[in-house]
């Protein structure tokens, strides 16, 4: 009798550190799309993304230094010289207008993040394989005046792309994940219910696929300046017979 | 009563380590969101992966900046504007030809998008076949993707603050009206932009599988126009 005890004792310990063991693999090996991890690793990972945006934000901040610096001198050479002068106002003008300025104004504050379930774990990357929703959204708030708009700091400008790489949005070359921060500057109100009508995009958003979106008017926005650089490999200016060049 | 053998400190034992592993599972559990979905993993190397890009693009600039406030300093000794003028001529060039305010031109492709012409199905909705706002927008976006450099629709030239949208029967650019056909024209590398859109699950495909009909061709000499107009803010203003 006290053999077979002792044999269903270790028995029962056996199993039970079997489940316990199963429970632990199954928890950590998520490295595979769409498995579980645990937010510890991820940790580092955010640890690490702020770090490089640290390093990002040094880099620009030298770089603005270095710019005003010219500036300032562009800025004496043109107190004296008139042609140097209007060159700079120029500039200035198309600068603003290829959204190579930083600006700011009121605006809409669009925040748009996966649905969630009840534990709080976002399933599916619904926005970004839906990702002609944020082009389509980009377009209504051009359609609506918008003056200026962002998408996670990424300028919206002539050239910008909104696309699915793998599994990731691109933005002006730069992959970008969910949460979208959408900034737009712009008439407040016309933005806000241009966006919201019955049936119109955000209610789309909403109801046909479940995204969080939020929209805020908010007195003053700050959309960033574009960061990159053109190089024009193909196409170079001409002046269109029967006009001047301008 | 009962006899301490090997068996039962064997058994005491697991029973001590089972108990540690489930306290460490039953604290993993109850510290809220525990675990997340690897795809976030992903997201975050994709994002340090195009923030450490974007700090090379920026550097290069730093570069180039530095290079152009030694050239500065060196004609300032001479009194001599020449330098700045130059810069500030090549710098209004380039954002002249951003803000869309130039006409351009060089090779490219010409797409032509336009309803289909095959009979429908019985039931079937006549907006299978028709060309919508969304369809422009994809395409011009798919261009954008592969480093277009001037892009027009119908001879009107998409700037920074072109929406395209459907209005009935027709398409509305800058408040402008065009109707069907759709002419997309484009300046950039024709390979790429025709490789991107007839792949087999690139729009171009797409589109001629719902019977719109879709051709793209490469051409020599693109002649994109300016955009006449000149944006004004009323919003927004430089920030500092």
């Amino acid at each position: 009798m006290k053999k077979w005890g002792s044999m269903i004792t270790i028995g029962l310990t056996a199993v039970l550190i079997g489940l316990v063991l199963s429970v632990q693999i199954l928890t950590t090996s998520g490295s595979d799309i769409g498995g579980l991890v645990p937010l510890a690793k991820l940790k580092d990972y955010e640890v690490a993304l702020k770090q490089v945006r640290q390093e990002k934000e040094d880099a620009l901040e030298e770089l603005a230094g270095l710019r005003s610096r010219l500036e300032a001198i562009e800025g004496e050479a043109a107190a004296e010289d008139a042609v140097i002068s209007g060159l700079v106002t120029d500039v200035e003008k198309y600068k603003m207008a290829s959204g190579v300025t930083d600006v700011k104004g009121p605006g809409l504050y669009i925040t748009i993040s996966n649905p969630q379930n009840v534990e709080g774990i976002v399933a599916t990357d619904v926005i970004t394989y839906n990702y002609e929703l944020m082009l389509s959204l980009v377009n209504k708030l051009k359609e609506s005046g918008a003056e200026a708009i962002s998408i996670n700091e990424h300028r919206i400008v002539q050239t910008t792309e909104i696309s699915l790489a793998s599994n990731h949005i691109t933005i002006n070359g730069s992959a970008t994940a969910a949460p979208y921060y959408v900034k737009a500057i712009g008439n407040p109100g016309t933005m806000y219910n241009a966006l919201t009508i019955r049936g119109g995009i955000i209610e789309n958003m909403r109801n046909s696929y479940g995204l969080v979106v939020d929209l805020e008017q908010r007195d003053e926005v700050i959309v960033p300046r574009y960061n990159g650089v053109i190089n024009y490999k193909y196409a170079e200016v001409y002046s269109p017979e029967g006009e001047s060049g301008n | 009563m009962i006899k301490i053998g090997k068996i039962e400190i064997t058994v005491f034992l697991l029973c001590i380590v089972i108990g540690i592993l489930l306290v460490i599972q039953i604290r993993a559990d109850n510290s809220g969101n525990m675990y997340v979905s690897a795809s976030e993993i992903d997201d975050y190397i994709a994002q340090i992966e195009s923030e450490r890009a974007n700090i090379d693009a920026i550097k290069e600039q730093i570069e180039e900046s530095k290079r152009q406030l030694a050239d500065y300093e060196e004609s300032a000794k001479e009194k001599d504007n020449a330098t700045i003028q130059a810069k500030l001529t090549s710098e209004l060039e380039s954002f002249r030809s951003m803000s869309c305010a130039d006409a351009m031109r060089g090779s490219g492709v010409k797409i032509v998008v336009d309803d289909g012409t095959r009979p429908l199905y019985e039931g079937e909705d006549i907006n299978d076949i028709i060309v919508h706002d969304i369809d422009i927008l994809l395409i011009v976006n798919e261009l954008k993707r592969c480093k277009a450099e001037a892009i027009a629709v119908n001879g009107h030239r998409i700037t920074p603050y072109t929406s395209i949208v459907c209005s009935g029967y027709t398409i509305r650019m800058d408040g402008m009206v065009y109707a069907r056909p759709f002419e997309i024209t484009a300046i950039g590398d024709a390979k790429r932009m025709s490789g991107a859109l007839l792949a087999p699950e690139g729009y171009g495909t797409y589109l001629r599988e719902w019977g719109v009909l879709f051709t793209i061709e490469s051409v020599e000499n693109v002649e994109i126009p300016a955009y006449s107009e000149e944006e004004s803010f009323k919003y927004a203003e430089p920030a500092n």
